[in-house]
C-alpha cells in the first residue's frame, strides 16, 4: 500500500551536501505496522516526513496505492493521512472536542456530525465521552492528552497513519498502557502504520515489521523475529542488545508452543495461562529449576504443557509458525 | 497582573488626590464651569485616540504576522530594531515634523500618536506568534491546514492574548499623550491642561488633566475586560509578555 522508492532528502549546510536520507526502498502493506527504527539523526523522522510531505524528497518517490503521492495536492493528501507527534501537538486554545474535529472541520464536515464522532473516538480510546469533551489540553495528563492526540489523528477515518515516537514522552507504566491499548484498537481498525521510534522494545512490541535505519539508509528490515534473529550484522546486533533472545520471547506467547499434558505436575507448582509470553515462562522455569509448566486457563482448567525444550527449538528455528494454534 | 493593578491604582490615588484637593479648595464649582467644554473636548480627545489607533492596531497586526512568516524571518529583526529607534524620537519632535509636511489641525497629531502606538503592537505581535512551539505549527501542517488557516485557526487565536497587551498599552498610553495634540491645534484635552497652565489658571487645567486621567483608567479596564471576553479560557492564564515604553 506504501511504498518508498529510492528515496533521499540531500540538505546543502556550508556549502557540503549533507544526505539526512541516502536512497532507501521499503514497502509496507495493508494494514501493517511498520516500525522506522535507528538512533536519532539517522533520517528516520525525515523519511516519515517526507510521505505527508511536510519534507520534499530530492530523489526518489512515494506511492500510495500504486499512486506516486507528488501528483497530488499537498493539502489534501495531509487530511487523507493521520499524524501524531511526540510533542503531542494539540491546540491549547481549543477543547478536546474541538481538537478531535480539526481535520473533519477542514474537510467541511457539519458541526453535529464533528461532535458526534468526537464522542464516539473517546468512548474508542477508552476515555469517558461526557467528561472529556468540554476540556482544554492544560487539563489533561500527558498520557491523555496522546490519547486524544490519537483519536484526532484518526478523526477522518484516514487509510495511513503516520506516527512520530507518539508515546516517547511519557512515563513507562503509561507507554506500556498506551502501546496496548493501541494494538487492540489497531486489531480492529486495520490501519497502514508507519511509527518512527528509536527504542527495540516498543519496535519488537508494536511492529509487524521493522526498518532499521542508519546514517539515512535501510540496513536491515523485516518481521521483528527475522531482525532480532540477525547476528551477522554488527550495528544491527549492537542495536538489538545480547538479550534478544528474551526480546524474541516476548513476542511469543504460551498458546503457541502448548504441547498435550503427560505428566502429573505437584498441586501449588509455578503454572502459566495461555495468554503469558514465553519470557514469563521461562524465567519461572529458570527459578524453579524446572523443565516444563503446566498450563491453566484462567477458570482452572488444565490445558497443557509448556517444556523448555521448545522454548529452545523455537529460538533456534526463527518462527515457530508450524506451532501456532 | 500585579503590576497592571499597581498601575491602575497608581493612577486612580493620583486622581483622587487631584480630586479630593478640588474638593477641598472649593475648585469643583470652578472647574465644573468648564463644563461645556469639557464634554466637547473628551469627544475630541477620544476621537484622536481612536483615530490613530485603529489604524495602528490594523498596520501593526498585519506588520507584526508579515514579520514573522518564513521568508521574512531574515528582516524582521532589523524592522524591529528601525521601529525601536523611531519610537526613541519623542513625540513633540514627530509632532513638530509632522506640522512641516502636514500643517496644522489635527493631522500631524494623528500621525505622531500612532507612529506611538505602532511600536507596541507590532512588538507584541511578533513575540505573540514568535513564541508558539513550532512542532506544534507543523502538527496543524502536517494535518492538512493551508497557511492562512494555519494563522487564523491556530497562531492568532493562542497569540491573542499577548498581542491585546500589546494594543492595550498602546492605546491607554496614547490617551495620556493625546493631550500633545494641542501644541499644532489638533484640538483634545490637552486645549484646557495647556491653557491652564499658561494662564496659571488651576482648575482649568484640572478641568483637562482629571478627565484625561478617568479616560486612560476606563480604557484600561474596558480593554482587559474585552481580552478576557476573546480570549479562550484553554489560553486564559498564560502570562503575558507586558511591553513598556
Amino acid at each position: 500500500m506504501i511504498r518508498l522508492e529510492n528515496l533521499s532528502k540531500h540538505y546543502e549546510r556550508d556549502g557540503r551536501q549533507v544526505a539526512a536520507v541516502n536512497g532507501i526502498n521499503l514497502e509496507v502493506g495493508r494494514g501493517e505496522i511498520c516500525v522506522l527504527l535507528g538512533p536519532s539523526g539517522c533520517g528516520k523522522t525525515t523519511t516519515l516526513k517526507i510521505i505527508n510531505r511536510l519534507v520534499v524528497p530530492t530523489g526518489g518517490r512515494v506511492l500510495v496505492d500504486g499512486q506516486d503521492t507528488s501528483e497530488f495536492d499537498a493539502i489534501t493528501l495531509r487530511r487523507k493521512i493521520g499524524y501524531v507527534i511526540q510533542q503531542v501537538g494539540l491546540f491549547p486554545h481549543m477543547t478536546v472536542e474541538e481538537n478531535i474535529g480539526i481535520v473533519p472541520r477542514l474537510l467541511g464536515w457539519p458541526k453535529e456530525r464533528r461532535q458526534k464522532r468526537a464522542l464516539e473516538l473517546l468512548d474508542m480510546i477508552g476515555l469517558e465521552a461526557r467528561q472529556y469533551v468540554g476540556r482544554y489540553p492544560r487539563e489533561l495528563s500527558g498520557g491523555q492528552a496522546q490519547r486524544i492526540g490519537v483519536a484526532r489523528a484518526l478523526a477522518a477515518d484516514p487509510p495511513i497513519l503516520l506516527m512520530d515516537e507518539p508515546f516517547g514522552a511519557l512515563d513507562p507504566v503509561s507507554r506500556e498502557a498506551l502501546q496496548d491499548e493501541f494494538l487492540a484498537m489497531q486489531a480492529r481498525l486495520q490501519k497502514t502504520i508507519i511509527f518512527v521510534s528509536h527504542e527495540i522494545d516498543e519496535a519488537v512490541k508494536m511492529a509487524d515489521r521493522i526498518a532499521i535505519f542508519r546514517n539515512g539508509l535501510i540496513v536491515r528490515q523485516g518481521t521483528p523475529d527475522d531482525v532480532l534473529a540477525d547476528n551477522d550484522d554488527p550495528f544491527v546486533a549492537s542495536f538489538v542488545g545480547r538479550d534478544r533472545a528474551l526480546k524474541r520471547l516476548r513476542r511469543h506467547r504460551c498458546k503457541e508452543i502448548l504441547e498435550p499434558c503427560t505428566r502429573t505436575f505437584a498441586p501449588g507448582a509455578p503454572h502459566v495461562v495461555p495468554e503469558d509470553d514465553l519470557r514469563t515462562a521461562l524465567s519461572l522455569l529458570v527459578e524453579a529449576d524446572l523443565d516444563a509448566l503446566p498450563c491453566f486457563q484462567p477458570d482452572g482448567n488444565l490445558v497443557g504443557m509448556v517444556r523448555l525444550e521448545r522454548i529452545r527449538g523455537l529460538l533456534e528455528n526463527g518462527v515457530a509458525r508450524e506451532a501456532v494454534a | 497582573m500585579s503590576s497592571k493593578y499597581v498601575r491602575v491604582g497608581a493612577i486612580i490615588a493620583v486622581v483622587a488626590a487631584l480630586s479630593a484637593w478640588a474638593i477641598l479648595s472649593g475648585g469643583v464649582a470652578a472647574i465644573l464651569k468648564y463644563k461645556s467644554e469639557i464634554l466637547h473636548l473628551t469627544q475630541q480627545h477620544i476621537m484622536l485616540v481612536a483615530y490613530s489607533g485603529g489604524p495602528a492596531i490594523v498596520v501593526g497586526v498585519i506588520l507584526g504576522i508579515l514579520l514573522t512568516r518564513r521568508r521574512a524571518r531574515r528582516i524582521c529583526e532589523p524592522v524591529m530594531q528601525v521601529l525601536s529607534i523611531a519610537t526613541a524620537i519623542p513625540t513633540l519632535a514627530i509632532i513638530a515634523l509632522a506640522m512641516m509636511a502636514l500643517g496644522v489641525g489635527r493631522p500631524p497629531a494623528l500621525v505622531a500618536l500612532f507612529l506611538h502606538a505602532l511600536l507596541p503592537i507590532v512588538r507584541n505581535t511578533v513575540e505573540g506568534l514568535r513564541q508558539l512551539p513550532p512542532p506544534e505549527l507543523e502538527c496543524a501542517r502536517g494535518m492538512g491546514m493551508t497557511p492562512s488557516q494555519t494563522l487564523f485557526l491556530v497562531e492568532l487565536p493562542e497569540a491573542l492574548p499577548i498581542i491585546a497587551q500589546g494594543v492595550r498599552v498602546a492605546l491607554v498610553v496614547n490617551v495620556g499623550v493625546a493631550p500633545l495634540a494641542y501644541l499644532v491645534g489638533g484640538g483634545g484635552l490637552g486645549d484646557l491642561i495647556f491653557s491652564g497652565i499658561d494662564l496659571f489658571e488651576p482648575a482649568m487645567m484640572l478641568a483637562g488633566a482629571i478627565p484625561t486621567a478617568a479616560l486612560a483608567v476606563s480604557l484600561d479596564f474596558l480593554l482587559s475586560r474585552l481580552t478576557r471576553l476573546l480570549v479562550s479560557p484553554g489560553i486564559r492564564n498564560h502570562d503575558a509578555i507586558v511591553t513598556q515604553n
